[in-house]
């Protein structure tokens, strides 16, 4: 049976932890439902894949009991069960330049800096963008 | 679709059992043939985890089969494509899981 979505590609432009949380909950569902799917970090969503920030990305003290609770992972953590799942993700060479953002600071396993423009060539038919 | 003592198996619109005490053996190879999946020693495991942490009242998610030791989270993408837990949950005769992570 033929899906109508075949691939999701989500652009992830904010800094706060539930912000991240659901645009990568939208992508790692997407992998889940047999769809691609592939991230764009661009301005402050450029922080989940950065060594030196990432891991001060924490959830609102209302949510770390039940975060716990429920194994939820934190943003690397379910970044890095994305890659595992096959989802690509990419920053956004704009952002990156103009915060001048070292190279080696970002995670090893991204697959590209690339501009908003490759990021929308990656589409193919039956592909939805979500902005977040 | 019948089981191996020729009862009728009676699933939901989705194609989920909607009793888990028809499943058998021969009722997976048929939900796992109409799902282009042949099933390999490395699916039995896999779906064999999955009744066990069923039985435990245990609900699953990647995360969690990735922490299984039974497979990794790119294993059980390669197992079951287009689906790693919804169509390993089905053929294991389990309801739909509901979690999104």
């Amino acid at each position: 049976m033929s899906k109508p979505i075949s691939k999701m590609l989500i652009i992830i432009s904010k800094g706060t932890f539930t912000e991240m949380y659901q645009g990568l909950v939208l992508a790692n569902g997407a992998l889940m439902e047999g769809m691609k799917a592939e991230v764009f970090f661009t301005f402050a969503g450029l922080t989940a894949i950065q060594k030196s920030a990432v891991n001060e990305l924490q959830p609102p003290e209302s949510l770390v009991a039940v975060m716990a609770e429920q194994n939820l992972p934190s943003i690397n953590e379910f970044i890095s069960t994305f890659k595992e799942s096959g989802g690509k993700i990419f920053g956004c060479k704009l952002s990156i330049d103009m915060l001048r953002v070292a190279k080696e600071d970002l995670r090893d396993d991204v697959d590209g800096v690339i501009s908003v423009g490759e990021f929308y060539e990656r589409a193919e038919p039956d592909t939805q963008i979500i902005f977040v | 679709m019948k089981n191996s003592q020729g009862q009728e198996i009676i699933v939901d619109a989705q194609g989920y059992l909607l009793s888990f005490a028809d499943w058998d053996s021969l009722a997976a190879e048929q939900i796992a043939s109409s799902l282009g999946i042949t099933l390999t020693d490395k699916h039995w495991q896999v779906i064999s985890y999955l009744q066990d942490k069923h039985r435990q009242g245990k609900d699953m998610t990647i995360r969690k089969m990735g922490d299984s030791g039974v497979v990794t989270i790119k294993e059980l993408y390669d197992l079951f494509p287009s689906g790693p837990l919804k169509y390993s949950s089905k053929i294991a005769g389990l309801p739909r899981p509901k979690n999104c992570v």
